[in-house]
């Protein structure tokens, strides 16, 4: 496991990252409580899970110092640990595919597209809660429909993340992965990596507990100096709509317009009871990971 | 008015076509230095409606309309620079076009001399030309432009007048074409009646400016004009003498007596010479005048007429005809039917030959006056009357033409013989003997055995085209239709022409009361007994030129001059455009009308030509474009290519796909005839049927079976198949099912069933209801209903309490638990479910339907 330094960005954020404080803070969160069974079962003593020894009961399951202390046979039965159910969703809508391979040559430095990004903060995030025995679930958000990816353990997340880093974090290795909408999922704590431009996410579960919105845009998103008047910018969704470099440099029409954007996201996350965390490519690991710590 | 004068001038026109050309290159250039463009998602959340750019976004160089512009600047410059012919245009904005027609016509010639009048033209349009495109035509010469005066004058001196006359609307109209746009039009002419009366020049003037320019001093009064009224030879009574009508006329009634002198001319010899005579108060004088027949030279037979008096207009004293040679005695040898003329066959021939100037003499029958007879260079028989031949039929004739020395004295050749039936239908046997005895070698009187059977005219035409004579009249190949056959001996010069219908008006025989004369006369002519006078074809009285073609119009030059030309009746002044004086010219230059309303046709050819190529060019390069998307690699060209001339017609159809049912299978044509005719789908006629489930059963996207049980193996197991298959897509329809079987299919290990919703009745609403036809309701067994399976939204399965396919097939079965069985109704079944199986719910947005379906039930 490497140690992430301050100055490493989300760019190169990887599942093996994971902070051994902070798997350490997952494990023992009282919150992760949740409705799922492991298959492991631990003797129990508290008094809820003692009766007395009925013939046949196995004998290891006595305790021996009960009877040593009160000459009666104690069985002290076994507890069930409960874990969480932990569902991510990463957008793959087309917007979060940004920057795509015609816009790429046309911008200042080279950007991991934002879908990369919540590849990459997706796998950590399974990564980190697998290894705390939760059951995690990937969903890949298209502008088809949702779609799942099953994560099985924590190896099988790296070996996932391993695959998409060799193709690229394309979509199509993104999907290959996947399969269709899965029957009904009520998790635990939900994360939505979104840019959150393609509109606000379908109703994807009926009840979360703790949910997450990590609001994601890609670094030159968010920094308008490299904007000029040489070039014009579009988009043509929903509706279509063509700017110069000046219209939307001056004044600082364009960062006033987005962080109006922003906070009207995280007032509405706020208004729903969901944690908002604002990323992007150039935001270090370790912030990121103390704003998940200590948000738990 | 002047403004679009000043924009049409070819020079403008040039111009503007190259500052356009210049204009449309720029732009292009333009539009293709578009903005690098580059997408940005965050725009989506962007509202600065102020200053964005414009929605129009350029995704293409506009490679089209460049082309469009190109081919509409060519077409500018083409038809800008090119015109298809001279077209006579003012070239300076600021002149006007002037055109001058003179009027070359006799009458003109009463009033002024030529040279005159050509001087009088050069001054007019060395007057005109300062500020003016001037144009001159005349009477007899067309449309051209003129640089000064010298020219026009050497053009009319070389024109001269006229013989013919002229209508001035008439010479104007003809003009027209090669005339165009004339602002100021000037009439070179006298006030004479003939040349004005069809010209409407007041509709002109609004057009343009007309003036008259007199043609000479008509101040001066004019004389007293002479000329020939009508000069027609007449039949004379004697064969050696040529005898002619005259009529001289004068213009108006005469103030006192005139004399003068008639000369008749034949080449340089004089043939006739007499006074004449109009006394005062008349206008007409009537002459007869004839001359030996022997006086007339041999060779040139034209009469130069003229009359030797001082009068107005010397062209028309002067007038021309064809000699007439004098008319030969004619004897009609006819057997009179009676008193009155109807009854007499030879009628009307006599009276139509005496119109035509012959002496007619008529004989009964020739008897021994065969001597007499000879001297009549025409015979004309008729005969076929069944009294007998007589004497008509002279067998001396025969021997004239074996040996014309035994013909009497004085006479040179026997005479032409025309024979002919007396009726129609005439003895035709009798004819025939006739025939053969004027034709005959040898003299022989008998009935050649050739004619004794002949009863009707077909069989005389029969004959007479057997004995190799030449066929006058009707089509090629089509003897019946001739009129007479015509056989001459070349020795003795002896003719026969026999003819096949009778020589009298006969409706019968086709021959009407106008037929005659014409027939007549076109054979008399042809025979050379007939000889034209009047009215004269080689000198006509053309009233006006500028009607006849190029080639008339040159012997119009030695044209008899019309009377309308002669008579030099005046029109009143006010009657006429207004007059020109020299004095007006330079004040009514200035002030000259001209045409507002221009014609918008080139421009509209020259839209529709850019119209179409830029559709052309449209649909071309959008194919191409096409074809370029779909073909990214030579490959696919190669496949494409090969696929064009290789693969045999591309076809889709649905299969009956059946499992279990009784071979042989019944063909399903009418079924077929029925999906195509009422649907887009081909349905193929001949079902694909297999006893049991295989590989092959799959392929396709519906699949029939007979009963349930057909799904089932030997130990009652459900094939894995099945499943599969429907869960992909397929449809399957089971026949002759019950709530018994279903459900011992779904406890055959049919957990598919189980899982999903099951068996449910299909619902009046249901979309099997209203796929194409609408059904009310679907016939159903006693207890059984129809009943559907459905799966991912769709109808997946669907259990038929009867067979379908029975009813429907070309050999229907009949349905027990149905009773009658309705085609029509199972057809509509069928076409339902089938495109519900293919489309399934596609009407489903159509929300009105249930509301229909509502009401029919």
């Amino acid at each position: 496991m490497t140690t992430a330094s301050a100055e490493v960005t989300l760019a190169a954020l990887d599942p093996r990252d994971a902070d051994e404080r902070h798997y350490n803070r997952t494990k023992t969160s009282p919150r992760y409580h949740g409705s799922f069974f492991l298959r492991m079962r631990r003797p129990s003593r508290t008094p809820a899970f003692s009766r007395r020894y009925v013939a046949g009961d196995p004998i290891r399951l006595i305790d021996w110092r009960a009877f040593a202390r009160t000459d009666q046979l104690i069985i002290r039965e076994q507890r069930e640990e409960a874990s969480a159910r932990v569902a991510i969703v990463l957008d793959a809508r087309d917007s979060m595919q940004w920057p795509d391979a015609e816009t790429r040559p046309h911008l200042p430095a080279a950007v991991p597209t934002k879908l990369e990004i919540a590849c990459r903060i997706g796998a950590y995030l399974s990564f980190t809660h697998g290894k705390s025995g939760d059951d995690v679930r990937l969903f890949i958000l298209t502008d088809e429909g949702l779609r799942t990816i099953a994560v099985a353990s924590s190896s099988a997340v790296l070996s996932l993340f391993t695959y998409w880093e060799h193709e690229g974090f394309s979509l199509a290795s993104v999907l290959a992965q996947s399969e269709d909408r899965p029957a009904t999922y009520n998790p635990d704590v939900g994360y939505l990596i979104s840019d959150v431009l393609s509109g606000p996410p379908p109703k994807i579960f009926e009840q979360v507990r703790v949910s997450w919105i990590l609001h994601l845009l890609s670094s030159l998103e968010v920094e308008t100096a490299w904007l000029h008047d040489e070039h014009s910018y579009f988009e043509s969704q929903p509706v279509a709509k063509e700017y110069l470099g000046s219209a939307l440099t001056t004044g600082g029409a364009y960062n006033q317009r987005l962080g109006a954007w922003r906070r009207e996201v995280e007032a509405t996350a706020e208004q729903s009871s969901d944690r908002y965390l604002f990323l992007t490519d150039q935001t270090p690991i370790r912030s990121f990971q103390e704003a998940i710590g200590a948000m738990e | 008015m002047t403004g679009l004068a000043l924009i049409l001038t070819p020079s403008i026109m040039t111009v503007l076509v190259t500052v356009a050309a210049a204009f449309g290159l720029f732009l292009w250039w333009l539009l293709r230095r578009r903005r690098q463009r580059i997408r940005l998602p965050t725009l989506r959340i962007m509202e600065l409606e102020n200053r964005r750019l414009p929605r129009l976004i350029w995704t293409f160089p506009p490679w089209i309309a460049f082309a469009c512009f190109v081919a509409t600047a060519l077409s500018f410059a083409f038809f800008s620079a090119r015109p298809a012919r001279p077209v006579l245009i003012p070239t300076h904005p600021d002149e006007h076009r002037v055109h001058i027609f003179v009027d070359l016509s006799p009458s003109v010639a009463s009033a002024v001399k030529i040279e005159d009048l050509a001087a009088r033209v050069a001054k007019l349009i060395d007057q005109l030309r300062v500020n003016n495109q001037v144009t001159l035509s005349g009477s007899s010469f067309g449309v051209q432009e003129v640089l000064d005066g010298q020219a026009a004058e050497r053009q009319i001196l070389a024109a001269g007048f006229h013989r013919g006359g002229v209508h001035l609307g008439e010479a104007l109209k003809t003009q027209t074409p090669e005339l165009g746009d004339v602002d100021r039009l000037m009439l070179v002419s006298d006030r004479d009646q003939h040349s004005w009366e069809d010209l409407n020049w007041s509709f002109l003037q609004e057009s343009m400016e007309i003036f008259r320019v007199p043609a000479g001093n008509e101040a001066h009064k004019r004389d007293v004009n002479f000329f020939f009224q009508t000069v027609r030879g007449v039949p004379s009574s004697d064969n050696a003498r040529q005898e002619w009508d005259v009529e001289i006329a004068a213009n108006r009634p005469l103030d006192q007596d005139r004399e003068g002198a008639l000369e008749v001319r034949k080449g340089e010899k004089v043939l006739f010479e007499s006074p004449w005579r109009i006394p005062k108060g008349k206008e007409r004088a009537q002459l007869r005048v004839g001359w030996p027949e022997n006086d007339a030279a041999p060779g040139a037979d034209t009469l130069e007429w003229r009359l030797e008096i001082a009068d107005a207009l010397d062209a028309d004293n002067l007038y021309r005809t064809h000699s007439v040679g004098t008319r030969p005695d004619v004897l009609v040898l006819s057997d009179p039917g009676g008193e009155r003329f109807l009854e007499d066959p030879a009628h009307h021939l006599e009276v139509t030959l005496d119109v035509l100037g012959f002496q007619v003499s008529r004989w009964d029958r020739l008897d021994n006056n065969w001597k007499a007879a000879a001297a009549f260079p025409l015979w004309i028989v008729q005969g076929g009357t069944g009294r007998g031949l007589g004497a008509s039929c002279p067998t001396v004739y025969a021997q004239w033409r074996r040996d014309p020395r035994t013909l009497p004295e004085g006479v040179k050749k026997p005479p032409v013989v025309w024979l002919s039936p007396f009726d129609e239908p005439a003895n035709y046997r009798e004819l025939c003997h006739c025939y053969a005895r004027l034709t005959a070698e040898d003299g022989n009187e008998t009935m050649p055995s050739y004619c004794e059977d002949v009863q009707t005219r077909d069989q005389w035409v029969g004959v007479l085209k057997s004995l190799g004579a030449r066929q006058i009249g009707g089509d090629v190949g089509d003897f019946s239709g001739a009129i007479a056959w015509h056989r001459k001996d070349d020795k003795s010069g002896a003719e026969v022409l026999a003819f096949t219908v009778p020589l009298r008006p006969r409706l019968a025989a086709g021959m009407t009361y106008g037929d005659l004369p014409r027939v007549l006369r076109s054979l008399l002519r042809w025979q050379g007994f007939l000889k034209d006078s009047s009215p004269d074809d080689s000198w006509p009285r053309p009233a006006d030129i500028s009607a006849l073609n190029a080639e008339e119009k040159a012997s119009a030059h030695d044209a008899n001059v019309p009377a309308g030309e002669s008579l030099l009746v005046d029109y009143d002044d006010a009657l006429l455009p207004p007059l020109w004086t020299d004095a007006e010219s330079a004040a009514s230059g200035a002030a000259m009308l001209r045409r507002d309303e221009s014609d918008p046709m080139p421009w509209l050819h020259i839209l529709a030509v850019v119209i179409l190529g830029a559709t052309l060019l449209e649909a071309t390069f959008k194919i191409s474009r096409k074809l370029r998307q779909g073909l990214k690699s030579r490959a696919s060209v190669l496949i494409l290519l090969g696929g064009l001339f290789a693969a045999e017609q591309g076809r889709a159809e649905i299969v009956l796909n059946l499992v279990g049912y009784p071979e042989p299978v019944s063909s399903v044509m009418r079924l077929a005839r029925e999906v195509a005719g009422r649907t887009s789908i081909d349905l193929a006629p001949t079902p694909q049927n297999t006893p049991a489930l295989n590989a092959k059963t799959w392929e396709q996207p519906w699949l029939w079976v007979r009963t349930p049980r057909q799904l089932l193996d030997e130990k009652g197991r459900l094939a894995p198949e099945v499943a599969d298959w429907v869960k992909r897509g397929g449809f399957l329809v089971i026949e002759n099912a019950n709530d018994r079987t279903l459900d011992k299919l779904t406890a055959a290990g049919f957990p598919f069933l189980k899982e999903n919703e099951g068996w449910k009745p299909i619902p009046p609403d249901h979309e099997l209801m209203r796929s194409f036809h609408l059904l009310d309701a679907l016939p159903v067994c006693p207890g059984q209903v129809w009943q559907g399976f459905h799966f991912d939204e769709r109808l997946a399965m669907l259990a038929i309490p009867y067979s379908l396919l029975d009813q429907v097939v070309d050999q229907p079965k009949p349905v027990p638990c149905l009773g009658s069985t309705d085609p029509e109704r199972g057809t509509r079944i069928f076409i339902n479910l089938l495109m519900v199986a293919l489309a399934t719910d596609y009407k489903k947005d159509q929300i009105h339907l249930p509301e229909i379906l509502k009401r029919l039930r």
